[in-house]
């Protein structure tokens, strides 16, 4: 099967990320126009979690670190996630910034279409301290 | 590598600098410091943190009570400061910068002043915590998380001043620890270190107005040692080198001491090579070849005029994030020998003659070490590097948690005994070259893969411990599941305070490490404890409230830690009447 430009990269991502389900997942009209299935999508997504504080925070690849693990989550909604980075959180001393207004609104929904693939990634080892009250 | 600018001119400007202090104004809070005060962050110029007060006894201890507490009303990341006492009056941040002054007797609020925090600070990844003021000539002195210096004035706490010292939402940087009062001076060290952006560095202002009299650029001075990265660039571009951590100060030798963060990128994909004169060699492939001059280096300085008189960069082209920044420098004399003792943050104490920065011996205070196989005790070469790299899971210890954290160690004049924390915890690293980004803000480019393990055979774990601060003689030992990350107080009442993560806080017998003494305050310390008098009572004060990266960090490996209960108090405690 001939392929269109699409590059290797996305290829691979897109064979280590199987679809995810699509029962929670909005339709573009609802996420400023990007669609969180795209693999393209998926794989910028995970470019800005991993270089922008994501990749120091919860790990690259969404493994954890300082802060919670992102990877082979199932309680992540695109919707919490998407109020989540936008506006930040407070969980007692912990903070995580509000990403809105640094990132558009395009940025944050690329970003969450990763998290969401993530779901059924491959878990890796390591780090990522899940609080019971993430 | 070190270097000494031209003796002649060094032994000129001591003299110089000797007759100069017997003229000039000073900070008689700092110098002259009373029993009952602590006036500045480690207490004196010399970083001892320790307290000549005797009313509280290893014999009474045990009723060490409650007096009172004040709530600081803003628990993010905790209460991470050192706080100060003048006259009975406590002086202390908390986070966004509050700064409040209370009385010590009662825990009454006298005044506050909380600052405007600039839109979009809360977005940069250092931040919001304050280590604390500092007092001098009837002000207090703050550096602010989005980059300006304020003084306000003692008795009101209205502001007198205000300076923009740098821009924080360009260059991540911003202040986190208090300011060094000097002279007619205050010295501010930024942030940086991680951060691939410029503008980090050493700021030398004027106390009565607020006038940038100096500014240090540690990149600037060292550009000639940065090197060209991989993708045709000056690495001197991302260096990010800060100082962001409070230095010390000997007034007879006119010189204040500083330390510099580790440079940016984290970690590099090259290993260096030597070079010629004993410097690493700046041309080669990788994110910054070269020593990355003044990055993870000991400063000598000029108040005056920020003039550099000798340095030593104990870790040149750091590949760990191990900054020389974080700890304290201890002044000791023994006879005629002007000692300094530096906590690296690889774990590694420096022993240096503080009058030319030439090393006396290098001991370490950690089990795990495996990032060098040895440093030379007599020159502090890096001896077997390890770095980590693209091509496997590197494992280093110490982590880049530390050896120990920024949280001080005490030296106990009397006993000639420095009470120590220590954290037992390994790293693995990937390296991913990368070139650095700001975009979309200048946040922490890890440019690695990274977990935080346990040391080959053991348990990540704490400590606190007793050395000799000029061999590295062990005295005792007190093991701890989690690090101890609060600044440890000891007394001349022979008592060694310190907290952990849980939230008790320890009284021990300082000869022997033996408990006497515990609070379960309900949140665990990153501050620093101290002793002061008020009302002719000696009262031991604790910070409580975790929070920082120590915890998170923590957490990865024992993730209980990240449900550990935040806070934000001060706990005053007195043994009563």
């Amino acid at each position: 099967m001939k392929l269109p430009f699409i590059r290797s990269s996305v290829i691979a991502l897109a064979i280590a990320l199987p679809c995810v389900a699509a029962d929670d997942i909005p339709p573009p009209d609802k996420t400023a126009g990007v669609d969180l299935q795209s693999p393209e999508v998926i794989a910028k997504g995970m470019e800005i979690l991993n270089t922008t504080c994501g990749g120091y925070c919860h790990g690259t690849g969404g493994g954890g670190l300082k802060a919670p693990r992102l990877r082979n989550r199932d309680d992540l909604s695109p919707d919490s996630l998407h109020a989540t980075i936008s506006f930040g959180r407070k969980r007692g001393g912990k903070v995580m910034p509000p990403w809105k207004g640094t990132l558009s609104e395009q940025e944050i929904w690329t970003v969450i279409a990763a998290i969401v693939a993530l779901r059924t990634a491959e878990p890796i080892a390591g780090g990522g301290a899940q609080s019971s009250n993430h | 590598m070190s270097g000494v600018l031209d003796r002649r001119l060094l032994v000129a400007a001591t003299l110089g600098a000797i007759a100069s202090t017997a003229i000039a104004a000073g900070v008689p809070e700092i110098e002259n410091a009373a029993p009952g005060d602590w006036p500045s962050y480690h207490r004196t110029y010399d970083a001892h943190r320790y307290s000549p007060l005797t009313g509280i006894t290893k014999s009474n201890v045990k009723r060490l009570s409650v007096a009172w507490v004040h709530q600081a009303g803003e628990i993010t990341q905790g209460l991470q400061v050192t706080p100060l006492v003048v006259d009975g009056v406590i002086y202390y941040t908390a986070s966004y910068n509050r700064v409040f002054a209370v009385d010590g007797r009662t825990g009454e609020e006298i005044w506050h002043y909380f600052p405007k925090i600039k839109d979009g600070v809360d977005k940069l990844p250092v931040g919001p915590y304050s280590r604390g003021v500092t007092v001098a000539n009837g002000r207090v002195y703050i550096g602010t998380i989005d980059g300006r210096a304020i003084a306000l004035d003692m008795k009101t706490g209205k502001p007198v001043w205000e300076t923009q010292l740098v821009d924080t939402l360009k260059c991540g940087c911003m202040f986190t620890s208090p300011p060094l009062a000097v002279k007619d001076k205050v010295i501010f060290g930024s942030t940086q270190g991680g951060i691939p952006a410029r503008g980090g560095g050493i700021f030398g202002l004027s106390q009565s107005t607020g006038e940038k009299v100096w500014y240090f650029d540690p990149v600037l001075e060292g550009e000639e040692h940065w090197g060209m990265n991989d993708f045709g660039e000056s690495s001197a571009k991302y260096a990010g080198v800060g100082a962001w951590h409070v230095g010390s100060y000997d007034p007879k030798l006119d010189m204040i001491y500083y330390g510099t963060s580790n440079p940016s990128p984290w970690f590099d994909w090259a290993a260096p090579t030597d070079g010629p004169d004993g410097h690493l060699r700046k041309t080669g492939i990788g994110a910054r070849p070269g020593d990355n001059l003044y990055s993870s280096s000991v400063l000598a300085l000029r108040p005056d005029t920020g003039e550099l008189v000798w340095y030593h960069q104990e870790h040149p082209h750091d590949d760990w994030d191990y900054d020389s920044t974080l700890g304290e420098f201890v002044l000791i004399d023994r006879g005629d020998r002007k000692l300094m003792v530096h906590q690296a943050k690889s774990g590694f104490v420096y022993v240096y003659d503080r009058t030319n920065g030439k090393i006396e011996n290098v001991w370490t205070i950690n089990k795990h070490v495996t990032f060098v196989k040895s440093i030379n005790p007599k020159t502090g070469e890096l001896i077997g590097r390890n770095p980590p790299s693209i091509s496997k899971d590197a494992m280093f210890c110490p982590s880049m948690l530390g050896g120990r954290s920024w949280n001080a160690g005490s030296y106990n004049p009397d006993m000639g005994v420095w009470f120590n924390s220590r954290q037992e915890i390994c790293e693995i690293a990937k390296v991913r070259p990368e070139r650095p980004s700001l975009d979309p803000l200048p946040g922490w480019y890890a440019g690695a893969d990274l977990q935080w393990v346990h040391p080959p055979g053991d348990t990540a774990h704490g400590a606190i411990d007793a050395w000799d601060p000029l061999t590295g003689k062990k005295l005792w030992s007190v093991h701890d599941k989690y690090p101890r990350i609060s600044g440890i107080l000891s007394t001349k009442g022979g008592l060694v305070f310190s907290s952990d993560m849980k939230g008790y806080v320890y009284a021990y017998d300082g000869r022997s490490g033996t408990e006497l003494w515990r609070f379960n305050t309900g949140s665990g310390s990153r501050g620093g404890i101290i002793s002061y008098m008020a009302g002719g009572e000696q009262y031991i004060l604790v910070p409580s409230g975790i929070g920082s990266a120590a915890q998170a960090i923590t957490a990865s490996i024992y993730p209980e830690v990240a449900d550990f209960p935040a806070g934000a108090s001060l706990f005053a405690f007195k043994v009563p009447r």
